[in-house]
């Protein structure tokens, strides 16, 4: 546990160390605020409510979108990617310590300090938005703890495939691309996913997508219900188990194809 | 007259040197213009979204937004294909790359930013036969002389990206690991792919002006379909211009006081 600990305090005096890319980040993430608001409020235009989201609820939905993100979000295929690529990856295989979990705990680092950004600024900004976005709600507090943390293993899970994949490209850009796309409107980036067509509903809903960013938002928001969100956990749990193994055998395999270089 | 014909000289080896090494990396090249197909479906996939809820986005039509979406990823394309190079400009700066460019007999942000990336040429005209196709799909009204304006202004609108761009990373010579910057000019151009109706008039006098993104999608969609008023017209060429004059001092200005990073 004292190595864990010892790679977290690691990633987060990285992400001090580089403090300008730090801000960079949470400026990008924040951009969503600047720009999907007024998109749905346009959209709105009269109207009071679409589904259950009135004005204030859908900017509340993007409002908390970056902290939400600060907390759950995983970039590790970054990194992964990098290390096959440039055959750095021997030598973490050589090392009696577990990879993906040394990624994990860098990357934990990192958020915390994500996740201390963006609260500041969203507490400083909080007098002007509250005017115009929903606060969060404490109905489901209860439920905050599992929500949350099924939403970060989920993202870290799905992350460290799309960077394990390297072990059979040339060039990851494109698995990460199509990642992108993907959870732009697969996770709810865009809207909730409630505002979609009904057979687009469907099918995220069967995905692990809804649960790694909108579930925790609308749990805040309250737009949610107690059977609703004991449902998102259990499934939640259902593909922690699905993505884990994916991930077991997915890996084994790519190690068979590593060959070490120079050693 | 010399010095311009030795430009393109140099920038004719430079289109012969893609040309050859995309020709090896065909597959991946393939898979490139296969994805961009499946960005610009989650583009469409997003307007048909949006009319799900409305038969106006403020006071834009479907096809309208169809035309504006398309300009602003035409555009995007067009700065990717000839000015990517200036996304690597901190990274010249810190492994000394840049003093390389500077004792040779060119121009040096020609050198430095100036490239081709027939990948993107590519993805360009598979975007150029989506636009002619969604004109007729829609049966757009546009003529002859409002589809040249579009044109004419898109490329300002270009030129606009590449003045701006160009001054954020030129910022590097100052504060060096800032390569992510670039990862936030994108989000903030995201901001140009919707009419910029939707924003409160301060937004949208900057983002006319200042941070010009509007004018990459929303005056040359105003203006092939015809409604652009002379006075925008104006200010997108004035707006470029002076961005790209300021562009090129702020440029000099940083070399005049860049000291190497190597011996």
């Amino acid at each position: 546990m004292s190595k864990f600990l010892a790679q977290l305090k690691m990633g987060f005096m990285n992400g001090m160390v580089y403090r300008g890319q730090t801000v960079v980040w949470m400026l990008a993430s924040l951009v969503w605020i600047a720009v999907l608001p007024f998109v749905w409020l346009a959209i709105y235009g009269d109207r009071e409510t679409i589904d259950v989201y009135n004005k204030q609820m859908i900017v509340g939905y993007f409002v908390l979108m970056p902290w939400v993100e600060s907390m759950v979000a995983s970039y590790i295929y970054e990194s992964i990617h990098e290390n096959i690529r440039d055959g750095s990856i021997n030598q973490f295989l050589i090392k009696p310590t577990s990879y993906l979990l040394h990624y994990f705990w860098d990357e934990t680092g990192f958020r915390v300090q994500r996740f201390s950004m963006t609260t500041l600024v969203l507490l400083c900004a909080y007098p002007l938005l509250s005017a115009y976005a929903a606060l969060p709600t404490l109905a489901f507090v209860g439920w905050w703890i599992p929500i949350f943390l099924i939403a970060a293993i989920l993202n870290y899970l799905v992350s460290a495939l799309v960077g394990i994949l390297a072990f059979w490209t040339t060039d990851g850009e494109w698995i990460k691309h199509i990642w992108w796309a993907v959870q732009t409107f697969a996770m709810g980036f865009l809207a909730p996913i409630s505002f979609f067509p009904e057979t687009m509903q469907t099918i995220l809903r069967a995905s692990p997508f809804p649960l790694m960013l909108e579930a925790p938002i609308t749990m805040l928001l309250g737009t949610t219900t107690d059977a609703a969100l004991a449902a998102m956990v259990a499934k939640g749990v259902m593909w922690i188990v699905i993505l884990f193994s994916i991930n077991v055998l997915v890996w084994r395999f790519g190690t068979r194809r590593v060959e070490g270089i120079g050693m | 007259m010399n010095r311009l014909k030795h430009h393109l000289r140099i920038y004719r080896a430079i289109v012969a040197n893609a040309v050859s090494y995309e020709a090896q990396y065909r597959k991946d090249t393939i898979a490139k213009i296969v994805l961009n197909l499946v960005w610009l479906g989650m583009l469409f996939l997003l307007i048909e979204i949006i009319f799900t809820h409305t038969a106006s986005f403020s006071g834009w039509s479907k096809e309208a937004v169809y035309v504006l979406m398309l300009f602003w990823a035409i555009a995007d394309e067009l700065d990717i294909a000839f000015f990517n190079q200036v996304s690597f400009i901190p990274d010249y700066i810190t492994d000394g790359t840049l003093d390389g460019l500077l004792i040779k007999p060119a121009n040096t942000i020609f050198l430095a930013t100036i490239n081709l990336r027939m990948k993107a040429v590519y993805r360009l005209i598979t975007e150029l036969i989506m636009a002619v196709g969604i004109f007729f799909v829609f049966d757009i009204p546009v003529t002859a002389l409002g589809l040249f304006l579009g044109v004419i202004l898109l490329v300002t609108g270009v030129m606009a990206l590449y003045s701006l761009r160009l001054m954020l990373n030129t910022l590097a010579f100052w504060l060096y690991r800032i390569s992510n910057i670039n990862a936030l000019f994108y989000m903030i151009q995201s901001l140009g792919q919707y009419p910029l109706d939707i924003y409160p008039k301060t937004a949208r006098i900057i983002l006319l002006t200042a941070i010009p993104v509007g004018l990459t999608g929303f005056v040359p969609a105003l203006a092939a379909l015809g409604n652009a008023p002379g006075w925008l017209i104006l200010l997108s060429f004035g707006t470029s211009m002076t961005l790209f004059i300021l562009a090129t001092r702020f440029w000099k200005f940083a070399i005049r006081r860049y000291t190497s990073a190597s011996s």
